[in-house]
């Protein structure tokens, strides 16, 4: 053929047989190959400007970084100064505690003030450890309940599409739209018609109606982070539906749902507007109303009350303590879609 | 194992039709790729197979028993997820061992399995890792294995050696390609690479908005694609593809392209090209440009645009009016840029194609169409 006849230079492509193939295989395969296809960069390239970006930041300051530091100076003064001053007071005697100049290290501490408040014997001690079992109930109750709830519910919210699943997700919200006395009479009326007025459920009730919205958004945004792959994966392998979200994803979410739970603990045991208004009983007080039951009745033992409020501040830094790690990687991680 | 057939499927979101009537019979043992461009509805193909998504219309067999409505747990499948999906909780070990857990594997058979699974992707020392501890290469292994611990109807691949680098990505072809020949599998393998379709496939499946254009062995899909999609979608470099009309040169029929060029057609060729309703479209492989420093008579003149050598073979873009048409040439070949140079395309492996329909024509009325191959190839011999 004239391919061959003429003097042109030849245009074979043939001469790209691999050792392995026979020619013609080769020949076919060397043409269809297309070069190698871009593979995608790494999830981890991600991060890495961000961390260069901050460690250049951190050699030079910025005018902005400055104001940044001495805002968060005095943000950490207002929170610390209280807290010491707290902590202090409650360690001293009555007397000490009045002394002029006020001084920040007591001269004589006791722990007498603590050890008054959690004897049972003592009537103060008996009501405060009452005060605190009730708010252990309502908030655990309330973190239980809600994540019963939001758990299921944010999943679906990320999994499933179906009608009107966006309304109903902004909808959730409208709830924390409004400061929270507005509810306040129209679920005092609610919980009369319940006849659930002075009974904790009209707390644990209520506490839901504040922490669900934000738990099932904060948990949404964790299960659409994990790939819907993995589900896929583990009902191919032999999963149900179910087991696929049990045994694979709510081990992953676990940070997420660890998150919420002390989210929604601490809005329960910090509550005081509707625990002041729905409960009437002593028996049934809860921590914070408890509290301010203590300033009226003791006013003058300072390093007593001080000593309550420390108390209960304690279950609540101790958890966050404990599991803040989760906690920032539920905000990180639910928060930032990639 | 068991052949997996599609009947008629289709998958449809709201207006978007990703899958769209496609047929496709995979035999016993087969393995089969799926290539097309993004969005052509690969994945969906195989998500529809695998159960996880639900069919709109159409019929899905493994071996000859209708799984439409069978959940994913009970299809009998194994899946390797183009992102792998390891479980990044669990230690490799417990990822290859869960499939297998799922099934109700006794313990000691579940140990067994796993380790010899992990020999065979040599991966043993990998057990007790978590898939964040391992390489990219690894973790494919990894997803791999989980797959073939247990001995499953069919292997669904999701484009599973796309996020490896180039080098290792030649090995695990040869390492899947060996896996498959070994244990007979059937498989149904998405890729883009059409490296990996042509080396490790016994047949091609190319897709395109939804459509299966053409299934066949690969080597036939290359030789004889059967409109202008499949033409210019498989082989690298695309095949040229020119539009140009039927006329009539020197008692000759001949191509008049659109840029003016003028070309004539063999006898044969000239047939095919008479069928068309119109305009045809022209499609020449690289290899079938011959090129010429001088001027010949019936040869078209082109300018060089760029020359690149890749070591085995120089490719040579030229300029044809506004087109860009790409030839390969000896490896020592080398052209100044603007150049001259003549070309001619090989009349024995000319494409032909109606524009209106964009269909191949068909070759001259001589050849029966199951002895096209072997035609083909008995022109080249006897040139
Ligand atoms: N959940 C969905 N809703 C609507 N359209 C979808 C959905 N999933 C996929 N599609 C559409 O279906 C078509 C096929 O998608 P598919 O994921 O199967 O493509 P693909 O061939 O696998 O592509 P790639 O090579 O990029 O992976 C696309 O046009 C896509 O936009
Ligand atoms: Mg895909």
């Amino acid at each position: 053929m004239s391919a061959n006849l003429s003097t042109g230079v030849g245009a074979s492509g043939g001469s790209t047989a691999d050792a392995g193939l026979d020619g013609r295989d080769a020949r076919i395969a060397a043409a269809i190959a297309t070069p190698t296809a871009p593979s995608r960069p790494a999830v981890r390239s991600r991060v890495q400007p961000a961390t260069r970006r901050r460690a250049r930041r951190r050699c030079r300051p910025t005018p902005i970084g400055v104001l940044g530091w001495v805002f968060l100076a005095v943000l950490l003064f207002f929170t610390v100064v209280p807290m010491a001053w707290m902590v202090s007071t409650s360690l001293k005697s009555s007397f000490a505690a009045i002394d002029q100049p006020p001084r920040w290290i007591p001269a004589e501490p006791t722990i007498v003030n603590y050890t008054k408040l959690l004897n049972p014997d003592e009537t103060v001690g008996a009501d405060f450890l009452r005060y605190m079992r009730n708010s252990v109930w309502v908030s655990t109750a309330t973190t239980v309940l809600g994540l019963i709830v939001a758990v299921p519910a944010s999943y679906a919210f990320s999994r499933f599409a179906f009608p009107g699943r966006d309304t109903l997700f902004f909808s959730v919200l409208v709830r924390n739209m409004f400061p929270t006395v507005v509810f306040l009479i129209p679920l005092f009326i609610l919980m009369r018609r319940l006849t659930l007025v002075d009974s904790h459920w009209s707390l644990i009730l209520t506490y839901l109606t504040f922490g669900l919205p934000l738990s099932i958004w904060l948990l949404k945004g964790f299960y659409d982070n994990i790939p819907v792959e993995l589900e896929q994966a583990a009902r191919i392998d032999g999963a149900t539906r179910f087991q696929a979200f049990y045994l694979i994803v709510m081990p992953l979410s676990s940070p997420g749902i660890i998150a919420t739970a002390i989210y929604a603990f601490i809005q329960g045991w910090n509550e005081y507007v509707y625990a002041r208004t729905f409960i009437q009983s002593d028996r049934l007080l809860t921590m914070p109303v408890g509290l301010q039951k203590f300033f009226t009745e003791y006013a003058s033992d300072w390093p007593g009350l001080m000593a309550a409020s420390f108390i209960m501040s304690v279950p609540v830094v101790v958890l966050f303590l404990a599991l803040q790690k989760y906690f920032v990687q539920a905000l990180t991680e639910g928060a930032v879609k990639s | 194992m068991a052949g997996v057939t599609l009947r008629e499927i289709v998958k449809e979101y709201g207006d978007v039709v990703a899958v769209d009537h496609v047929s496709l019979e995979v035999q016993d043992g087969e393995f089969v790729a799926l290539v097309g461009p993004s969005g052509c509805g690969k994945t969906t193909t195989l998500n529809l197979v695998a159960g996880l998504l639900e069919l709109t219309d159409g019929d899905i067999l493994i071996g000859d028993k209708l799984i439409n409505d069978l959940d994913p747990k009970d299809r009998d499948l194994a899946m390797v997820f183009q992102n792998y999906a390891l479980y990044p909780n669990k230690k490799v070990y417990d990822n290859l061992a869960f499939p297998l857990k799922m099934r109700g594997t006794p313990k000691g058979e579940i140990a067994a399995r796993v380790r010899k699974t992990a020999e065979i992707l040599s991966i043993e020392h990998l057990l007790d890792r978590k898939p964040k501890q391992l390489s990219g290469g690894q973790q494919q292994r990894v997803a791999l294995g989980r797959a073939l611990v247990r001995n499953p109807k069919a292997f669904l691949m999701d484009e599973p050696l796309s996020n490896l680098d180039a080098k290792l990505r030649v090995q695990m072809r040869a390492e899947l390609k060996r896996f498959h020949q070994e244990i007979g599998a059937t498989v149904l393998y998405v890729t883009h690479d059409q490296m990996e379709a042509v080396t490790m496939a016994d047949k091609m499946a190319v897709m395109s908005g939804g459509v299966l254009q053409q299934y066949g062995p690969p080597d036939e899909v290359y030789r004889h694609p059967v409109n202008v999609f499949v033409a210019g979608f498989v082989g690298s470099p695309s095949m040229n593809l020119l539009r140009a009309a039927v006329t009539a040169a020197d008692g000759q029929g001949a191509l008049r392209g659109t840029e003016g060029w003028l070309h004539p057609l063999s006898p044969a060729n000239a047939r095919r090209a008479a069928a068309s309703s119109g305009d045809v479209m022209v499609g020449i492989r690289h290899n079938q440009v011959h090129l010429s420093r001088e001027e010949r008579p019936g040869w078209v003149e082109t300018r060089v645009y760029t020359v690149e050598p890749t070591g085995d073979l120089t490719y040579v873009h030229l300029r044809l009016g506004g087109q860009l048409l790409v030839a390969s040439a000896d490896a020592e070949w080398r052209a100044a840029p603007d150049d001259r140079v003549w070309v001619e395309f090989d009349q024995g492996s000319l494409h032909l194609f109606d524009a209106q329909t964009e269909l191949a024509l068909p070759l001259a009325d001589a050849v029966a169409s199951g002895a096209t191959v072997g035609s083909a190839r008995a022109m080249a011999t006897a040139g």
